[in-house]
């Protein structure tokens, strides 16, 4: 590579950092003035191409784009490769249009300024909800979905209802097979798995079982089993605002404010993360980061379901249908309670946003991400 | 602080198995010659790089976690000489370089790269695939090895860890030229030796001294597979990716049927690279040497090393039929069922020992004393009296108070 070439390089990062967007094919060689000079480590298309797409307005751009350029790319790729120009490298990875470069790639940059980032915040512990003592408080119990149990039991604790006990009523909650297998795969994510999307339906289908988690007829049988089949309910429905309302009428309360939004573009990102966190900061602090910060990944996404992968359909259909009539013969011969039509178990074949989980839709969110972890990394330095 | 380390960055299938594991085995050896190899286990190394270029490798990134940093310390704590070995760090950014290279800060950092002929590396390294559960075909592997854009990640990690020029330009872009060190893996046929001469030569060791002797472990060594084995355990790859873990497949194919089984006794014929692919690596491999002759590295062994010998009779593993296998099948089978069988004897013995701590936890639980204690405690479920009485005893006496 000639110092030609990395002088063209580093004038590229230079406008860059002063905020330009303008991308390596429209750099007029003949206007630069002279050479921006410099040493070190000449960044990659990938870096250079991630600096020209971080969102706007972020404070102290530079010192953001700086680490972006001085953060390498993880995991398996192409080994910094570099940006099309006649003098450019004769060997090594070939040279791309930046803009061009795959989004994996661009995500591979992604993922390790996140890890950065993520390790700069310091979060807030959650504070410790003090409730009254109360005698005879009604008891629960939450299981199935895991989002949308996370959310019914956070709303029956906030009206005064007690988790556990010896008198407890079982509540096993869910909706749709594809519904419930992107919570538990949101959940699976969350406590440290790098499983893609794919990996989980084909684990399923090659097992042919439902994850044991979310098997909500399985689930109730034991329950049942052990506790008695009046203590025992599945609660359905579309959406867990819908089985917020079904679960407040079965435990005669006016209401039950229940909300969960899908989550799979936060997942995914985690995903990616997960393995770069456990080898920078251990599995513990990964915890507590991912514990805290989860907000900050999952917040602000607003997109949509992730649609069953199309060769898992069939078999999504199939399991959602004998899950469907487990739970209709369990009602009817009284093992427990069916609250819903658990026809609505059975996952549409078509069903889902396609394309949530493209590489680049993930990696739009990616870089919004990053812009938001920055701000959260800035005012924690300045506070 | 050390004063010199010696980087060992690769490449695979050029004997650095072999290296590495007479490098651990002499450690002590090693060290009363003023010279550390370190790392605590035998993987060390291996993690540190998984580490240091934050790198997945099949869920051991736990492991991994501040490896190259406690590699790195021991290295600057080391008043002399120290060694680092992996073949993986080969695909290094030159991000990943410098701050491996600043993390030692050592007074000289030495770069050995080791590299073969690529007509020799492409069978192995698709091979090696094979061998981590990839599924694509021999055929499959070549084209995308000669696809210039490099789209699959196969080929990006193959170019990554295989082309030379580009290997030692990100690893020597920061050394002085004297200090990167080439060392050629002579051509088939020559004696086992030759080489380790010239690896001993670049990390300055004696030969003779770590070959001859005492030790009772074999260095490691990464056996190849024939023709007919290789096919057959791609085909096998293809029958258990869907159900086999990793850790599973590790265990059983990787160790259990391919290195302690097959490639113990190769039948078939040896993998080479069809005749169009021959042509084509010898001009690749033709353009590396001019350049690599240009740039002035410290060269162990000859350039002319790195250009393909003629072609060797090309058996396509992917046309070979049902009855080519079947020998290396039955081998296959013979070593599975065996190993099933060491693995039952295994549970047999722990169920027995299972059984036998039970019996122990029955005798100590047989007292007359902790036989009214469990019932009490049983009582307590079904009545408030006895549950308050429990309640009160734990407060007093604590959870874990022991049994008479």
């Amino acid at each position: 590579m000639s110092e030609a070439y990395a002088d063209r390089v580093r004038s590229w990062a230079a406008l860059l950092r002063s905020g330009s967007t303008r991308r390596w094919s429209e750099m007029d060689w003949s206007e630069t003035g002279e050479s921006v000079g410099g040493s070190g480590v000449l960044p990659s298309a990938a870096q250079l191409e991630v600096v020209r797409r971080l969102p706007r307005g972020l404070p102290d751009f530079e010192r953001l784009a700086d680490l972006v350029l001085a953060t390498p790319g993880a995991g398996r790729g192409l080994v910094d490769p570099p940006v099309p120009d006649a003098e450019g490298p004769a060997f090594g990875s070939p040279a791309t249009a930046p803009e061009d470069l795959p989004a994996e790639e661009l995500l591979r940059v992604c993922a390790p300024v996140l890890v950065a980032l993520l390790g700069m915040i310091e979060p807030a512990a959650a504070l410790p909800v003090r409730r009254g003592w109360r005698p005879r408080r009604r008891q629960f119990v939450v299981l199935g979905a895991p989002a949308t149990a996370e959310a019914v039991r956070e709303a029956l604790r906030a009206r005064g209802l007690r988790e556990g006990g010896r008198r407890a009523t079982y509540l096993v909650v869910g909706g749709p097979l594809d519904e419930l297998m992107a919570q538990r795969w949101s959940a699976r994510v969350r406590a440290g798995s790098a499983t893609r999307w794919s990996r989980m339906w084909r684990t399923a289908e090659s097992g042919d079982r439902v994850p044991p988690g979310i098997d909500l007829p399985g689930l109730a049988g034991r329950l049942a089993r052990q506790f008695g089949a009046d203590r025992v309910h599945v609660m359905l429905g579309e959406d867990a605002a819908a089985v917020g309302e079904r679960v407040a009428r079965l435990l005669g309360l006016s209401s039950l404010q229940v909300e969960s939004h899908p989550d799979p573009l936060a997942t995914d990102l985690l995903r990616r993360l997960n393995p770069l966190l456990v080898m920078a900061v251990g599995e513990e602090r990964r915890r507590v980061l991912v514990d805290r910060l989860w907000p900050l990944l999952a917040g602000e996404e607003g997109s949509g379901r992730p649609p069953v992968p199309r060769d898992r359909r069939a078999w999504a259909v199939a399991a959602g249908t004998r899950m469907a009539e487990r739970l209709r013969a369990a009602d009817q011969s009284g093992d427990y309670a069916v609250h819903g039509d658990p026809a609505g178990v059975v996952p549409p074949e078509a069903g889902g946003h396609r394309g949530v989980l493209k590489p680049a839709a993930v990696l739009d969110f990616a870089l919004d991400v990053v812009g938001r972890a920055w701000i959260m990394a800035e005012e924690g330095s300045h506070s | 602080m050390a004063r010199t380390v010696l980087l060992h960055v690769g490449a695979p299938k050029t004997g650095t198995s072999f290296v590495q594991s007479l490098l651990q085995t002499h450690r002590e050896r090693l060290a009363e010659q003023g010279i550390c190899y370190p790392g605590d286990r035998f993987d060390a190394h291996f993690l540190a790089a998984l580490d240091l270029m934050q790198l997945p490798w099949g869920g051991l990134e736990k492991q991994a976690h501040g490896a190259w940093e406690r590699l790195a310390a021991e290295v600057r704590a080391w008043p002399g000489t120290a060694i680092i070995s992996h073949e993986i760090l080969a695909t290094a950014s030159r991000g990943q370089v410098a701050r491996a290279i600043e993390s030692l800060a050592a007074d000289e950092v030495h770069v050995i790269y080791s590299a073969r002929d690529l007509a020799r590396q492409i069978p192995a390294e698709w091979q090696e695939n094979v061998k981590h559960r990839r599924q694509m075909t021999y055929g499959e592997f070549l084209a995308v090895l000669r696809d210039p854009a490099r789209s699959d990640p196969v080929a990006r990690w193959f170019w990554g860890v295989q082309e030379v020029p580009d290997v030692l330009d990100r690893w020597g872009a920061l050394l002085p030229k004297e200090r990167v060190h080439l060392v050629t893996v002579p051509p088939a046929g020559s004696p086992p030796s030759v080489l380790w001469e010239r690896m001993a030569s670049a990390l300055r060791l004696d030969p003779g001294a770590f070959t001859d002797e005492e030790s009772q472990e074999e260095p490691r060594t990464n056996a190849s597979l024939g023709v007919a084995e290789a096919a057959m355990v791609r085909r096998l790859n293809v029958a258990i990716a869907e159900t086999v873990e990793n850790h599973h497949y590790r265990a059983l194919v990787r160790e259990a049927l391919v290195h302690q089984s097959l490639s113990r006794e190769v039948t078939s014929a040896r993998l080479s690279v069809p005749p169009e692919v021959h042509a084509w690596a010898e001009q690749l491999s033709r353009s590396w040497v001019a350049e690599l002759a240009l740039r002035g590295y410290d060269v162990i062994g000859d350039l002319d090393d790195l250009l393909p010998a003629a072609p060797l009779p090309f058996v396509d593993p992917d046309t070979l039929g049902d009855a080519e296998m079947a020998e290396a099948t039955m081998r296959g089978l013979a070593a599975m069922t065996l190993e099933g069988v060491r693995l039952r004897n295994r549970e047999l013995e722990l169920i027995a020992e299972i059984e036998e701590l039970h019996a122990e936890i029955n005798r100590a639980h047989s007292t007359p004393v902790y036989r009214i204690k469990q019932k009490l405690v049983a009582k307590a479920s079904n009545s408030k009296a006895a549950a308050f009485g429990l309640r009160l005893y734990r407060r007093v006496f604590g959870r874990n108070s022991r049994s008479a």
